[in-house]
């Protein structure tokens, strides 16, 4: 059964009302703590034979092009910030208009417009800190293009976090309970998206220990280790036993912050096993980012790589928006100061993804510019 | 039914606030003196020990201030380094510190205006009760009563601080009208080691300053690039393992955006730019005591 659509993103509603109630309004400077408006253009070549349930349009294509340009804001508010609380509003906005090339049926343009509301408050208790935070997110594509082009299927996520965080000396605890609902939007007669709907909870507990690196205590390398339960549950999935999943994972991340350099090391382990024992897997992944900074620029890479193997070997079906078992992400970003609040830079990046079990892949290769503006401060 | 009736009416007799039963003026009033007395003398004891607080605290800092000459004297850079974070700690103790001691203030000053209202109040009754007693035949409970309710309201009026409240940000150097000229020109000497001690100070604390904003904006970039990523889900790998972003960075970073037992840059700044605004009064009060005890035709 087709679900009724929604008549537009909410968060932007509930942003507008954020605005409204915001005193001052964006004049107000001690009250944006952050503003950014981004630009970007960029060339990008696609190829493989991948195929995807959340992708349904089909071409016989093996390589496509792309012009990609997009516009997007952030801003992140004080609306309270004293006497140990802070409460703080996130918008973020964007919108990526493409004009692919190379497909045999059409040339598509696809459109995606991305939105999102978070609202933090925390609170400096006697024995920690605790932080709530909300957050609606959602995004459309309009025009969807076959593959290779991938392109994540439109959605809106609700979410709320309750975080605890303890210092002790240099050592931090945390503990997270976190509750999120997914709700896929498919385009008109492609209702089978609906089937990725997903309501999830995370209990997650870490520590960290932070060690110092100079006298001025500016410098560190720390260490955090955790471990999460989370709990999905696919309420369109399943016939008579409904999908759910349980995952455990455990984490470790590396950070250290030098004087010219920030390195960050994230390393995640998951167990997954289901009601339905066809999408029981372990899932790794390793996060690398790394940025080198000189007066006026900054050189950043990130690197992924994700690896699943399901718990039966000989399985041959595609997990509806997991179709993937690997992927190997590489970006790098150099960028400069062009002026008082200007930064401006240019941007590569390359991406594989691929299944075990029939070689099917696509890879996306894309380089452009991008111009960043902070109005205020 | 009406075997509950009386037991509401006791209820309501148990319960009724004291308005329901008569009372004598002069002993409500009384009562209330007595109570608005309590009251002050806790507010005034609660800002006696937030004064001494913030007498402490500056004469800690006062302390680490002579320190810090001294490690710079002997070149102990380290030593330094490890007094201007102490210096920094300081100073949000010291503004946390002084906005309790204001709040008290206010509380103190507060309690005793209304102390003084009650104990007008009382005076006016104890001197009808003067004023309704037979000639000849004074009341002189009354009259007693009323002298020393008086001298308690005179000294009350002058115990309670007045409404000019300054204080020198930090221990300062005091000139006497006694002072002889071998005195005048030691506490010179003293302010110009300050001017320039302070100068340092400054210089350093603006250093700190512009570094720690230089990692901010390091900061903003580096958050600039992960919002890109996620704002058009190009984080995501499609391979599962971490479906939600119920914990920070979908995809790439897993759960890992807990902060660490790092003060956050911006309270950092602030706190540095507070430390930067007391110091710059505190010289700007220093060089006005000097030129103001400087000998007049020169000198130090």
């Amino acid at each position: 059964m087709m679900k009724r659509r929604a008549a537009g993103p909410k968060a932007w509603w509930l942003a507008t009302v954020i605005l409204a109630w915001l005193p001052g309004g964006l004049s107000a400077q001690s009250r944006v703590n952050d503003f950014v408006i981004t630009a970007g253009l960029t060339g990008e070549a696609w190829w493989g034979d991948f195929s995807a349930i959340t992708v349904p349009q089909f071409d016989s294509t093996r390589n496509a092009m792309a012009a990609v340009g997009e516009w997007s804001a952030r801003g992140i508010f004080n609306l309270l910030n004293g006497s140990g609380r802070l409460l703080q509003a996130t918008l973020d906005g964007g919108i990526r208009q493409s004009a692919a090339a190379g497909f045999q049926l059409r040339n598509y343009a696809p459109r995606e417009q991305s939105g999102s509301l978070s609202t933090k408050y925390s609170e400096e208790l006697g024995a920690g800190t605790l932080t709530t935070t909300a957050t609606a997110r959602s995004r459309r594509v309009f025009d969807h293009p076959p593959l290779p082009l991938y392109k994540t299927p439109g959605y809106e996520i609700y979410s709320v976090r309750g975080e605890f965080v303890k210092n002790v000396r240099a050592m931090t605890y945390d503990f997270n309970v976190a509750g999120e609902r997914a709700d896929f939007k498919p385009p008109p007669g492609l209702g089978h998206l609906d089937h990725l709907d997903r309501n999830s909870v995370v209990f997650e507990a870490g520590g960290a220990r932070l060690f110092y690196l100079d006298d001025d205590r500016e410098y560190f390398w720390a260490l955090r280790l955790s471990g999460a339960f989370g709990r999905h549950s696919y309420p369109r999935q399943g016939g008579e036993v409904r999908r759910v999943d349980n995952a455990m994972r455990l984490g470790a991340k590396f950070d250290l912050e030098m004087d010219r350099l920030d390195l960050t090391v994230t390393m995640a382990g998951t167990r997954s096993r289901s009601t339905s024992p066809r999408v029981e897997y372990n899932h790794a992944r390793v996060h690398l980012a790394a940025a080198w900074y000189w007066d006026d620029t900054h050189l950043r890479l990130t690197a992924t790589l994700a690896r699943k193997r399901y718990t039966e070997p000989t399985q041959y079906a595609l997990v509806a928006g997991e179709e993937a078992d690997n992927a190997s992400v590489l970006d790098a970003e150099i960028g400069r100061t062009l002026g008082p609040r200007i930064y401006g830079g240019f941007r590569l990046g390359w991406r594989n993804v691929e299944t075990n079990f029939t070689g099917a892949f696509y890879t996306r290769f894309g380089g452009g510019l991008f111009l960043r503006v902070r109005p205020w401060g | 039914m009406r075997r509950l009736l009386p037991v509401v009416g006791l209820l309501a007799a148990v319960l009724a606030p004291g308005g329901l039963v008569a009372q004598d003026p002069q002993n409500s009033i009384l009562q209330a003196v007595g109570d608005g007395q309590s009251k002050y003398d806790a507010a005034r004891a609660e800002y006696a020990d937030d004064s001494t607080a913030v007498e402490n605290i500056r004469r800690d800092w006062n302390q680490l201030i002579e320190q810090r000459v001294v490690a710079r004297e002997r070149g102990e850079d380290d030593e330094v380094s490890r007094i201007n974070g102490d210096l920094e700690e300081l100073t949000g103790r010291i503004t946390q510190l002084r906005r309790l001691r204001d709040e008290s203030r206010k509380n103190w000053i507060d309690a005793g205006e209304s102390l003084v209202d009650l104990i007008d109040d009382y005076l006016g009754i104890l001197d009808g009760r003067i004023q309704a007693s037979p000639v000849g035949s004074p009341d002189d409970e009354a009259s007693n009563l009323y002298t020393q309710y008086k001298r308690r309201l005179e000294s009350l009026e002058r115990e309670l601080p007045g409404a000019d409240h300054g204080d020198e940000p930090m221990p300062d150097v005091t000139f006497h009208p006694g002072d002889s000229p071998r005195e005048r020109n030691h506490k010179l000497t003293l302010i110009v080691r300050r001017i320039r001690e302070f100068t340092d100070v400054l210089a350093d604390v603006e250093r700190r300053i512009e570094a720690l904003q230089k990692r901010q904006e390091r900061d903003r970039r580096r958050k600039d690039s992960q919002a890109r990523a996620g704002r058009f889900d190009d984080d995501q790998t499609s391979t599962g393992g971490d479906r939600t972003n119920v914990t920070g960075d979908a995809g790439i970073s897993d759960s890992t955006t807990v902060q660490l037992a790092v003060r956050p840059l911006e309270d950092r700044i602030a706190s540095l730019l507070e430390y930067k605004e007391l110091v710059v009064k505190y010289l700007a009060d220093l060089q006005t005591k000097h030129e103001e005890n400087r000998p007049k035709g020169g000198g130090r």
